[in-house]
């Protein structure tokens, strides 16, 4: 009788999305002040060391979205810039979240010369924000702030570190329905 | 006027007569006893076979009082789910376009070979309506091929006798709904199977 | 002349071979079809939301994804971010309300916004690394079966601004049917795992 019957439903269906700029995003950064507090003006960025030309964090104003800048590092030293940037869960589940670091460009680099710390972790007791076990969970409306501690020991002025820090969000319950 | 009285003049004897001319009558009225019955769609010259065990898509047609009929409507049972319960929908998807295989197989259990088509007598609908009929499994033709049923499109099925294909239909539910559900309401198709190539034989 | 025409009438007639053995020249038979346009969530195949901050339904129950919160209020919207692979599990549930397995797939078509995007895609459960696209893979729903659809939105190469968002509209075209695709297309089940009976390629 041939290849069999062929029942066959075709939808077009509607998708809308609007992205958004950092500040507003599901996972938002933005850049904060001293006091570990979202900046008015985050286009301007947190404050600018004298020592380099861009302020530490600002959301870029053509991409939206948040920009670190750590240039100026002292080699053979261990500097720590506190209050780097906040991320924030705008969603509306409780998720894990953990950092990946990447350098990507000629040779290796050294991004394990680069930690992120929770704010009000202490860097000499407390494990920095790393791979999936070092997360940290985040209930919806929730936001943690983010230190950087930098160890320069054996990396020469002008060697690479790092260029890329993914933030990773998952949903406390995803994988548990199995 | 003379008259004379041909003999034999019944049914037989007819077909041997050749001196037509000799036989003068004003009128003529022989009563003959003929058997007509109809039958089922399922048994008929033309078989329109609801139940069809060989095709996928059978449960939307049903037979009744001897006449098929096409139902894709609420709570039609269209299937076992695993756990043996039955599967029923109420119709096909809004927004969207639809195709169903193999509902009905149509055979053809006369002596000539013919070729089938649909037509709406009531002009309701046309080869380019949102409602089609299609048909597949048809003999001669290569797996997968599929043909648009309406009469006077190109390549309608030619069935000699024992031959059968399978029938099916495609709703183009996009666009404006209650216009469609208008015409797909007790919508009357018209199956005609006409014998081919020994000229007009009407 | 009258008479011969009536005499070679009543001869075809009498002689009564047409009847009996089942030719015939035409047959036409008029129909009912009834279908009905049901909504969404209980056609042939049901879709409806199940996170209902996402996916709404519209007139018919028809889905449509959303994924821009605006509280219109002044407050300030919430959405996904660029430069980033956003998953959503489980927004909208597929039921098999047929008669045949059917074969689940989408393709996406960008209708509004100025740049470049990633990547839109459907996967089913938590199988988020092969969307249903028809190439990589399908969902396989049996019927009475329904499969929970996530959707993958990869916003690489959109720049939304500073204090301003990045429109996107896409149709989602999505086709269930029941042709077994082909070798290399991986066929998973309605929950997310591979299907490893051979179906594919027959």
């Amino acid at each position: 009788m041939g290849t069999g019957a062929f029942t066959n439903v075709t939808a077009d269906r509607q998708i809308d999305v609007d992205v958004r700029d950092d500040t507003e995003a599901y996972l938002a950064l933005q850049p904060v002040d001293t006091s570990g507090d979202p900046i008015d003006d985050p286009e301007n960025g947190s404050r600018t060391p004298l020592a380099q030309d861009d302020p530490f964090a600002l959301i870029n104003e053509d991409t939206g979205r948040l920009d670190l800048n750590v240039t100026a590092l002292n080699v053979d030293a261990v500097t720590t810039i506190p209050n780097l940037f906040q991320v924030s869960n705008l969603g509306r589940n409780e998720v894990d979240i953990h950092f990946e670091k990447s350098f990507e460009g000629e040779g290796p680099g050294n991004p394990d010369a680069v930690s992120f710390y929770r704010g009000q972790d202490d860097p000499e007791t407390d494990d920095p924000l790393g791979d999936e076990d070092n997360g940290i969970t985040l209930g919806d409306g929730n936001s943690f702030v983010v230190d950087l501690v930098a160890d320069t020991e054996g990396i020469a002025p002008e060697d690479n570190i790092i260029n890329t820090l993914t933030i990773v969000g998952v949903d406390v319950n995803r994988g548990d329905s199995a | 006027m003379k008259r004379r009285t041909i003999i034999g003049l019944g049914g037989s004897a007819l077909v041997g007569l050749s001196a037509v001319g000799s036989g003068a009558f004003a009128s003529v009225r022989a009563e003959r006893t003929l058997t007509v019955e109809t039958t089922d769609d399922a048994d008929a010259y033309l078989i329109l076979n609801s139940d069809d065990p060989n095709l996928d898509n059978s449960a939307y047609a049903t037979e009744s009082d001897g006449l098929i009929e096409i139902d894709i409507t609420e709570e039609t049972e269209t299937g076992e789910a695993p756990n043996g319960d039955a599967v029923t929908s109420d119709g096909v998807n809004p927004f969207a376009t639809t195709t169903i295989e193999e509902v009905f197989s149509v055979e053809n259990q006369g002596s000539q070979d013919v070729e089938v088509s649909i037509t709406s007598i009531d002009n309701e609908f046309d080869e380019n309506s949102r409602f089609q009929m299609l048909g597949t499994d048809i003999p001669g033709k290569e797996d997968g091929f599929r043909t648009n049923l309406f009469e006077g499109t190109g390549d309608l099925p030619v069935l000699s006798p024992g031959d059968s294909f399978a029938a099916g239909l495609e709703i183009d539910a996009t666009g404006d709904l209650s216009e469609l559900e208008d015409l797909l309401t007790d919508l009357q198709v018209t199956i005609q199977a006409f014998a081919v190539s020994e000229g007009d034989q009407t | 002349m009258k008479r011969r025409t009536l005499l070679a009438t009543l001869g075809v007639t009498a002689a009564g071979t047409a009847i009996g053995t089942g030719a015939f020249t035409s047959v036409e038979a008029t129909r009912t079809v009834n279908v009905n346009i049901a909504d969404e969530d209980q056609a042939l195949l049901a879709m409806e939301p199940i996170d209902d901050t996402i996916t709404a339904d519209e007139e018919r129950g028809e889905i449509r994804l959303s994924f821009d919160e605006d509280p219109g209020d002044g407050g300030n919207g919430r959405g996904p971010g660029s430069e980033s692979t956003y998953l959503f599990d489980r927004l909208f549930r597929v039921t098999n309300q047929g008669t045949q397995d059917v074969f689940f797939e989408s393709d996406f078509e960008k209708t509004h916004g100025d740049q470049e995007i990633g990547n839109v895609g459907f996967y089913v459960a938590e199988t988020d690394d092969s969307l249903l696209d028809g190439e990589s893979a399908v969902a396989k729903i049996e019927p009475g079966q329904a499969a929970e659809i996530g959707t993958l939105i990869g916003t690489q190469g959109v720049d939304p601004e500073l204090d301003n968002s990045a429109e996107f509209d896409f149709d989602a075209t999505i086709t269930a049917s029941d042709e077994v695709p082909g070798d290399g297309v991986t066929v998973l089940d309605n929950e997310g795992d591979e299907v490893n009976d051979g179906v594919s390629g027959q």
